[in-house]
């Protein structure tokens, strides 16, 4: 193996491809986000102010989250649920498989932002007649989601990362225009090192923007 | 009923699947413990250049998805002329996988071990390897355990991207037999609580030795009249 030639020529030809896919797996991680901090903070709400069973089935849902793959999710709702009559959508599959996953470990985060939000801000809330929603949507939640901020970043990275489980289902994000490229086209190292650098750089301009959120977002 | 009945010639075959599932979890937390505790030690002994060497590593495995890792041990290896089997490639690139992020944990214990530490051991006249070793190690292993512990669960979980490249773990398997009998929901509901009861144990470990730790942090703090 004298002297490697690299040779780029295929991947630049697929460049309309990879820029779709780029695309395809920057939605698919958007959306499961969003939907994993929504279920993430009304889950932790739920366990802090519901009542036993609340608080019991949350743990349930955390636990049954945190301690299976996300591919496991995934495959159970794009292949299990057609059993009972479902046909999720391979994309919805895995946006809905990634956001109740990583909403598992949200929820753990909120709860931490949230005992770490000190209880008289609660308290002088109610004392300026603030409902229960208003007190959460605008002095508690602020807070607490401030506090989570940096831990809420890693999960997004994970997110990130995540999103090239979805090929397995056959959704046309990186990792499976990376496979499908690479035996169309044989040059595996050059397409990893393009990929692994697509992949590199979304994870690292996530955090990076989010650090700026975080040094620009005053604590209250 | 006759459906259930269905799944039980299914279950010798799905417990080989967690063997290899197992394996490769045994495997790539062993040998990643092993190269994590060097390259941690690495780390806080030699100059900038290593470090800068390692980090710049460790940035990049952290940053990029498991299955490129493992795609890369897969296809471009053996564009070299460097062939394994499937399970051997899927155990080597978790095990760089584990490497790398079990050496941040060491990296962050052995920071957490106050320098005054080493170079007390030093002055009593242990050698260097013997100052890290008796010393220095032996507290950062206390610091350390609840991550190794989240890191090995989280390690059981990635051996499921393997599957991806035809290795015949629980979770290939499973979709193999999804696909013989059509019966994806049972099947995967299997699946789902089996992970479940092998790393439920180990996240209830990392959350005890997290609770712990951080009780006796506090008395070892009370007692010095903090």
């Amino acid at each position: 193996m004298d002297g490697y030639h690299f040779y780029f020529a295929p991947i630049w030809a697929a460049l309309p491809d990879i820029y779709e896919a780029t695309g395809v797996a920057a939605l698919v991680a958007v959306t499961s986000m969003a939907l994993a901090l929504a279920i993430g903070t009304m889950a932790a709400l739920a366990a802090e102010y519901g009542g036993h069973r609340v608080k019991v089935l949350v743990a349930v849902y955390v636990e049954a989250m945190r301690n299976s793959p996300s591919l496991v999710k995934m495959y159970f709702i794009f292949l299990g649920l057609p059993s009972l009559g479902l046909f999720p959508s391979p994309f919805w599959s895995g946006v809905i498989a990634l956001a109740l996953h990583n909403g598992g470990y949200v929820t753990e985060i909120v709860r931490g932002g949230l005992a770490a939000v000190n209880r008289t801000e609660v308290q002088a809330a109610a004392s300026l007649g603030f409902g229960w929603l208003d007190t959460q949507r605008s002095i508690v939640l602020p807070q607490a989601l401030r506090y989570a901020l940096p831990s809420l970043t890693n999960v997004g990275v994970e997110i990130i990362k995540d999103t090239s489980f979805t090929s397995a289902l056959a959704v046309k994000e990186l990792f499976y225009l990376m496979t499908a490229l690479v035996s169309s086209t044989l040059r595996s190292f050059e397409i990893l090192i393009v990929f692994a650098g697509i992949y590199f750089a979304m994870t690292t301009l996530f955090a990076v923007a989010m650090k700026l959120v975080e040094l620009r977002t005053p604590w209250r | 009923m006759q459906r259930i009945g269905s799944l039980v010639p299914l279950l010798p075959l799905l417990v080989k699947g967690i063997g290899v599932t197992l394996l490769l979890a045994g495997l790539s937390i062993g040998f990643g413990f092993v190269f994590g505790l060097l390259l941690g030690s690495l780390y806080a002994w030699c100059g900038r250049l290593v470090r800068s060497l390692l980090f710049l590593l460790v940035t990049i495995v952290r940053g990029v998805p498991v299955v490129v890792q493992v795609f890369a041990v897969f296809f471009v290896l053996p564009a070299y002329g460097i062939k394994f089997s499937a399970v051997t490639s899927a155990a080597i690139a978790l095990t760089l996988f584990a490497s790398f992020t079990i050496m941040e944990i060491v990296r962050g214990g052995i920071e957490a071990v106050p320098r005054a530490q080493f170079q007390a051991a030093l002055s009593l006249g242990f050698s260097n390897i013997g100052a890290m070793t008796t010393v220095v190690l032996p507290q950062a292993m206390r610091s350390m355990t609840p991550s190794l512990v989240n890191q090995a669960v989280f390690m059981v979980k990635a051996t499921s991207v393997v599957s991806l490249f035809g290795v015949t773990e629980f979770l290939y398997v499973a979709k193999e037999q999804i696909e013989r009998t059509l019966m994806g929901f049972e099947i995967m509901a299997i699946v789902w609580v089996a992970y479940t009861l092998i790393c439920y144990p180990l996240t209830a470990l990392g959350r005890w030795s997290e609770a712990r730790l951080k009780v006796r942090g506090q008395t070892a703090l009370a007692s010095a009249g903090l």
